[in-house]
Parts: structure tokens; C-alpha cells; sequence
């Protein structure tokens, strides 16, 4: 599904040379739920954010669906990643002020989806979630464990190949961080494409395979 | 008050001391005992005015009967519609400026209010830790009111000495003479520095109670947020601003029109290139030579000559006449002229003809008078007042203190100020009275046309300078107070928009940074740039909309009230709402625009990092 070759990211400090990514080589298939580990600062964000094209790289190639990311222009590669990426964050990242069936609708409006369309495609969702009844309420008004489930249906709202979780159980509880890994390993065996962050040996092993980064390196 | 030469009324000649009812030509200043006895003396003169006896003098039936309006001198310069020793103000002037600058100076406290609030969000640290450190609620507010007295004291010292400087340019739009003592004055100094105390209480007031009030956990561990309450508060001030900077644009640019109107309406006769000289006593004896010498002096289209110019003419007259219907007296402006004036002036004749040589034979003096008949040429107006069509006013006799022929009917033109209706005029042949040559040029060369009348003036004039001016030039003085008060408003609007802007880039500054994770969030979820741009711009631009909406019915209000003054005045056209608002929108998305572009460029990853 994707490949990384030698992929370099660094950031210059003066005049020392601040490597956050270094010869990164890598191939995801589809279908695989890969997790990422490691210890602080050590690039497992970065990592995620160049594959999810939130974030450039300085040296390397990088082919997505058969796609040079590396030679896109910024509009193509935002419409490749808008189509089959979806992003779940740790902080959840909802938007305050929408409420739970507008944050899910957002990405849709971004893709151009007719309003009836969408209408469907969030009523799905929230029926799937079991979130119906919370559809107007505002993320503040919904527990951590709860804006994480909306995180989740916004990410898959739009039908992504790919899933990418920058440690998505990091704020919650246990018992909620249960049910959501529960949840990703569900979706894996529905065909999504997982890789997440964590800091879990635990949630690390509800995936296939684990990679270890150390310094912006992959440990083998 | 100015003059050149005061003299007794006494000494005028018998013939304008002639007692008669109709001719308001005097203006008669009373000098009253009693201030208040002014209600009671006009009460008299119209009570007097109505006796029959006067009433028959003045030759006027029913009900009908004169009235002598009395006025305050004190009140004649802003207040009357008639001059007094000097062209006159309108109180209604002072009064717009006046809210004029109270208007842009709630622009600039509205810009306080709100980027004090927004920017109380950085400081709300300060706010938390001073309330930790054990100070009360009423030391915070006192604080907030503090800067914002010590800033508007600032801003006025630096507003004092800008007006001291900027002396010199007001002059030269209101063509007054001030001087920086006008400033000095107690009042001017007194009412500043009540403003002032009044600003810094009233643009502090908002930031200083929410900032006081904030709870001090809250701050400390979340950062400022804002309610709903204060967005209302924040929105309503935009709205306004931008209220009263649409307002004072629209307002504006109809004055402009007006003005511009006014420059090129076609007055019913040709205003350019007339250079107007004048006469005195002495050349009346020499006039036909001195006329034939201009008129041959090559450039030279048309020459003639009256006692007034045709644009402000303010001779007043009586006539009178008696047809089938009856007697008719109308009270009107008379203008004795030369030949040639309505050729000269291009104006048209709706019927008959212009005075010609032969016209003089009928001005019979000899024999005391018993013969004399004046010729008269009337305008549409008058004919029209009497019942008569232009053809049929061929012929009929006038009565104007001399009896006469009408021999021609000119088309309406405009002898008086735009701002009144075109009234009734009489045109009669009297070449004594002449006090200015009109001279039309055809403008070619007009440097060598007016050396060339110079020399020949020069030679047959050698006891009078050579001093011309033009028609146009005349007419334009008569709407100077609206050019200056048009100018003046053009900046005061130029300045309310700059005003309203700043105000709306700084809070667009502080939302974006406010929505900077938000727009991360839609980043990663796909937004475009122009998505960001819009959503943050979409919510500025559509409080200006709101704006746009109040505004323009009130300035449609305000400026149709304006033109009402003008009894030739254009209509307010639609475009200009149109233009104004579509330009607003433009400058507020272009202020805003900055901001959400920055943000919108930024990279998410940036905004949303957590760690």
C-alpha cells in the first residue's frame, strides 16, 4: 500500500544538523495494523505526520497507491490524503464550536459530497457508533472516551484505506482505551489499514507488527 | 463687516426711495427695547399688513396680504435663508461635522474596547497571578481604567498638537483664517479634557470589568476563553463601525455627485468663457464705442451688458397686468440688460424676440416720460405664473412702474442659488443701469484674447484697471460652503474607513491566533486554503454585510434629506449603495484576508502538536 525509501527528515540548528528522521525504510500492506513505538522525542510523531503528508521530508521517496508523494504537488497530495487517510489524535481534536454530528459531517463538506449524501453517510456513522443520541451535543459536553469514538467516526467518515492514530488512547482510562483498541482491531479486520503510535506494549500488541523507533531510526 | 463705503440712505437717489409695497429690495433693521418684545412687534406688522387700506395700496384682494418677516440679527448668518452683511453658515453644517467626529470617535473607542478585550487573552497570566498575589477586584479594574486614561491622555496631547499643525491645511479647505489660539481658548481646552476623561472611562470600561471579574484557577490553568456574551459584544462593535464608515462614504459620495452636478448642470445658458468686466458711471456716456471696440477686438464672439451677472441675480421687482382673467401683481426678479444679452449668454427664446436697436426708440423721455415704453422679455416661470403660453405673451402689456410691450419669452434659466426653484424674472431693456460688460470669448487663445482686450481697454479706459473675471468662476463661489463641506466630509470618511479597518485587522489578528488549532484540525481534514481563508474571512465579512444592511437605508435617509435642499438636485442612484458596499466588502476581505491566509498557510502539524 506504501512504501518509504530512505527517507531523511532533519532541521538545522545553527550549524549542527538535527536528524528527526534517518534512513527510514519502510512497506506497509494493506490490511496490516502496524504500531509504532518508542521512546520520547524519538520520531514516532514525525513519522506518522510524513506518512499521513501532514509533514515534509528532505531526502527520500515515499509511493502511496503506486504514487510518488515525494514529486506531488501540494494540491494533488491533499487530494490523495483527504481520500484515503483519516487521522485520529490523541487529543482528539474536535472542533468546539460544531457539534457531534457536524464535526463527523466536516470532512465531507471538505470532499464535496452532496448535503443529502452526507446526511446518510453521518447517520450511518452515528448509528454504527451508537452515538445517535448524542448527535447535538457539543464535544465538551461528552467524555473523553465519547469525543475519541466521535474522533474516530470523523476519520472514517469518508472511507479512508488508511488509518493513522497518534496515540489514541493516550488521555483516556483504561477501560475506555480498551474499547477503543477493541474498536481498531475490529476495523482491521474489516480491511482498514492501521498504523498507530503508542507508548502501550499492551495496545502495541493488538497489531500485527510493531516498529521500533530510537534517534529517528528503525530499531530492528 | 466689510465694506468699501457707508452712506445715508438718504443719499440714494429719489427713484429707489419710491414708497411701494412690492419691491423688497431694503433689508430694515429695527433696534428693539425689549428682546422680548420681538413676537409681539411681528404680530403687529402683520396685523398692520392686513388693513385694508394697505391692502389696497398694495393692490391685492381676499385674504390675500403681505408679510414682513422679522429675524434676530444673532440668528441671520447660520440660521436664515436670507443673507445678512455676509454670505451666510448653516447651523446644519456645524451640527453634521459636530456628529461627524463623535461618530469617528466611537470608531476609535470601539477599536479600544475590542482589542483590549482581545488582547486581555495574553495577559491573562498577569491578571491571575496579580489576583494571587492578593489584589482585589476593584485594584484590577482601577488598573485597566488607568492605561486606557493614560493612553487617551496621550493620544489627545498628540491629537492638540496635530490640530496645531494641521491649522495651516483647514484653512486652506474652509478658507478661514484660524490661528492656534482658537485652541488655546478655555472652552476648546475644557470640553478635550472632559472628552477625554469620558473616553478612557468609556473604551476601558468593558475590557477593565471583564478582566477584574475573570476567576483566577480558571485563567491560570485554562488561559482566557471568551463567552458568547462578549462575541456579542465584539460583533456589535464591528457592525457599528463599519455602520458608520458605510453611512459617511454613501453620504459623501452623494454630496459629490450633487456637487459635480451642480459644476455642469446646463444652467439654460452658456457660463464658460464669459469674462465679466465692469463699469462705472462714466463710461455709460461713451458705452455704444466702448461696446463696438470690444466687440471688435479679435477673439472676441459677443459682447453685452446688465447691472447683474445671470447667476445670482438679485434685483427685486413688482409687475403687474391686466388681461381678461383679471389683474395679476407677481413679486419677482428683475434684471435691466443690454441688447445682444440673450445671444450673448446662448440663452433660447421660446417666443419672440431679443431687443433690438429700434426698442430704444420706444424709451421716449422727452416730454416728462408721457411716452415712455418699456420693452420686456419674461421667462417661461412668469408667463406660465400669469396663465399665459409663451406665444400669447407676445405683445401684452407689463406694468412695472412703467408700462410696456413683452416682446420675447426665454426659455427657464437659472438666476438664482440651485438650491431654489427657477422664479418668476422680468429681462427689460435699460442699458443705464449697466454695471459689467459680459464679454463671450471663443476660448481659442483666450491669453492673447484678454492681452488684446487689455490693450484696448488700456487705451480707451485709462481711468480704470483692467480687472475681469469669469462667469464660471462667479458661479462657483456660490457653492463654496458645499464644496468645503464636501471636501471636509471626503476625509472624514476616508478616515472612519482606515479607522474601522485597523480595528478589524487587529481582531482579525487575534482570532486567527485564537482559531489556529481549529484550523489545523480543518486542514488535516482536508480544507483548502481558500475553505480557511473563507471560513475566517466568511465570519468578518458577513458582520460587514449586517452592517451594509442598516446602514444604507439611513444614509439613503440622510443624504435624500440633504438633497432636499436643492431644488435642483440629483437623484440617489442605487449604484452607489452598490459600488460602496461591494468596495467595503473588498477593503474588510482584504484586511481580513491577510490573517486567514497566514493561518490557513501554516503548517497543522504545528498547531496540533500536543506534546
Amino acid at each position: 500500500m506504501l512504501e518509504l525509501k530512505k527517507i531523511f527528515k532533519w532541521v538545522n540548528n545553527g550549524n549542527n544538523r538535527v536528524f528527526l528522521l534517518k534512513d527510514i525504510n519502510l512497506t506497509v500492506k494493506e490490511g496490516e495494523f502496524i504500531s509504532i513505538m518508542g521512546p520520547s522525542g524519538s520520531g514516532k510523531s514525525t513519522l506518522l505526520n510524513v506518512i499521513g503528508m501532514l509533514d515534509e521530508f528532505d531526502e527520500g521517496e515515499y509511493e502511496f497507491l503506486y504514487e510518488p508523494v515525494h514529486k506531488l504537488k501540494e494540491k494533488q497530495r491533499t487530494g490523495l490524503y483527504k481520500r484515503y487517510i483519516g487521522f485520529v489524535f490523541q487529543a482528539y481534536h474536535l472542533i468546539d464550536e460544531l457539534t457531534v454530528y457536524e464535526n463527523i459531517e466536516t470532512p465531507l463538506i471538505y470532499q464535496d459530497v452532496k448535503a443529502s449524501e452526507r446526511k446518510a453517510m453521518v447517520a450511518d456513522m452515528l448509528d454504527r457508533f451508537n452515538i445517535v443520541g448524542k448527535k447535538d451535543l457539543f464535544p465538551s459536553q461528552l467524555s473523553g472516551g465519547q469525543q475519541q469514538l466521535v474522533g474516530i467516526a470523523r476519520a472514517l467518515i469518508s472511507k479512508p484505506k488508511l488509518l493513522l492514530a497518534d496515540e489514541p488512547t493516550g488521555n483516556l482510562n483504561s477501560k475506555q482505551g480498551e474499547e477503543i483498541m477493541n474498536l481498531f482491531s475490529e476495523l482491521n479486520k474489516e480491511g482498514v489499514t492501521i498504523i498507530q503510535v503508542t507508548h502501550s506494549e499492551k495496545n502495541a500488541s493488538y497489531g500485527s507488527k510493531i516498529i521500533n523507533l530510537l534517534d529517528g531510526r528503525i530499531e530492528l | 463687516m466689510k465694506f468699501d463705503l457707508v452712506t445715508q440712505f438718504l443719499n440714494l437717489s429719489n427713484g429707489v426711495k419710491e414708497e411701494t409695497w412690492w419691491n423688497a429690495n431694503w433689508v430694515t433693521y429695527f433696534l428693539l427695547h425689549d428682546k422680548g418684545s420681538l413676537p409681539q412687534l411681528q404680530q403687529q406688522v402683520n396685523d398692520y399688513m392686513k388693513t385694508t387700506a394697505v391692502k389696497e395700496e398694495a393692490r391685492l384682494d381676499g385674504s390675500n396680504y403681505l408679510r414682513y418677516n422679522l429675524e434676530p440679527l444673532t440668528k441671520v448668518h447660520l440660521y436664515s435663508s436670507l443673507a445678512g452683511f455676509e454670505p451666510n453658515g448653516s447651523i446644519r453644517y456645524i451640527y453634521m461635522f459636530l456628529i461627524i467626529a463623535l461618530l469617528i470617535l466611537v470608531i476609535a473607542c470601539a477599536n479600544y474596547t475590542n482589542l483590549a478585550t482581545a488582547q486581555s487573552a495574553g495577559r491573562s497570566g498577569e491578571i491571575g497571578m496579580r489576583k494571587v498575589m492578593g489584589a482585589s477586584k476593584r485594584q484590577v479594574f482601577m488598573q485597566f481604567i488607568g492605561e486606557s486614561t493614560i493612553i487617551t491622555f496621550i493620544a489627545a496631547t498628540l491629537a492638540f498638537l496635530l490640530s496645531v499643525l494641521m491649522i495651516p491645511y483647514f484653512n486652506n479647505i474652509t478658507g478661514r483664517q484660524f490661528t492656534a489660539a482658537v485652541l488655546m481658548q478655555p472652552v476648546p481646552v475644557i470640553s478635550l479634557l472632559v472628552f477625554c476623561v469620558l473616553v478612557s472611562f468609556f473604551a476601558g470600561l468593558y475590557p477593565a470589568l471583564v478582566l477584574s471579574g475573570t476567576q483566577v484557577m480558571g485563567v491560570l490553568k485554562k488561559g482566557f476563553t471568551f463567552t458568547g456574551g462578549n462575541n456579542m459584544l465584539r460583533k456589535s462593535l464591528i457592525v457599528a463601525q463599519f455602520g458608520i464608515s458605510i453611512f459617511l462614504i454613501i453620504y459623501t459620495v452623494v454630496i459629490m455627485q450633487q456637487m459635480h452636478y451642480m459644476q455642469t448642470k446646463h444652467l439654460g445658458y452658456d457660463k464658460d468663457h464669459i469674462v465679466v468686466l465692469p463699469i462705472s458711471g462714466n463710461m455709460l456716456r461713451d458705452f455704444q464705442n466702448l461696446k463696438d471696440a470690444i466687440a471688435a477686438v479679435p477673439g472676441v464672439e459677443g459682447v453685452t451688458a446688465s447691472y447683474e451677472t445671470p447667476e445670482f441675480v438679485e434685483w427685486g421687482d413688482g409687475v403687474s397686468t391686466t388681461d381678461e382673467k383679471g389683474q395679476h401683481n407677481v413679486s419677482l426678479n428683475a434684471m435691466p440688460v443690454d441688447l445682444d444679452f440673450t445671444k450673448t449668454m446662448k440663452m433660447q427664446l421660446t417666443a419672440g424676440r431679443d431687443f433690438q436697436e429700434s426698442d430704444f426708440a420706444m424709451m421716449d423721455t422727452s416730454n416728462n416720460n408721457t411716452n415712455f415704453h418699456q420693452p420686456f422679455i419674461i421667462n417661461e416661470t412668469l408667463a406660465r405664473k400669469i396663465g399665459w403660453a409663451p406665444q400669447e405673451a407676445i405683445g401684452k402689456t407689463l406694468d412695472k412702474g412703467v408700462t410696456g410691450p413683452v416682446v420675447g419669452v426665454v426659455k427657464d434659466f437659472n438666476f438664482s442659488s440651485l438650491h431654489d426653484p427657477i422664479g418668476p424674472l422680468v429681462i427689460f431693456l435699460g442699458r443705464d443701469y449697466s454695471r459689467t460688460f459680459m464679454v463671450r470669448i471663443d476660448g481659442n487663445d483666450m491669453k492673447k484674447t484678454l492681452g488684446q482686450l487689455e490693450m484696448m481697454w488700456k487705451q480707451r479706459v485709462p481711468g480704470r484697471p483692467f480687472s475681469y473675471h469669469f462667469l464660471d468662476d462667479d458661479y462657483n463661489k456660490l457653492y463654496q460652503a458645499e464644496q468645503r463641506s464636501s471636501a471636509l466630509f471626503g476625509i472624514a470618511s476616508g478616515l472612519a474607513i482606515i479607522l474601522a479597518c485597523l480595528g478589524l485587522f487587529g481582531l482579525a489578528a487575534f482570532t486567527t491566533v485564537q482559531r489556529t488549532k481549529e484550523i489545523g484540525i480543518r486542514r488535516v481534514l482536508g480544507a483548502s486554503l481558500g475553505n480557511v481563508t473563507l471560513l475566517i474571512s466568511g465570519n468578518f465579512l458577513r458582520l460587514v454585510g449586517i452592517a451594509i444592511l442598516i446602514a444604507a437605508p439611513l444614509a439613503w435617509w440622510a443624504a435624500n434629506t440633504w438633497l432636499q435642499d436643492f431644488a435642483f438636485r440629483i437623484p440617489v442612484q442605487s449604484y452607489v449603495f452598490i459600488i460602496t458596499a461591494l468596495v467595503t466588502l473588498l477593503i474588510a476581505f482584504c484586511t481580513v484576508g491577510f490573517h486567514s491566509l497566514k493561518a490557513a498557510l501554516s503548517n497543522p502539524v504545528k498547531s496540533l502538536r500536543t506534546e
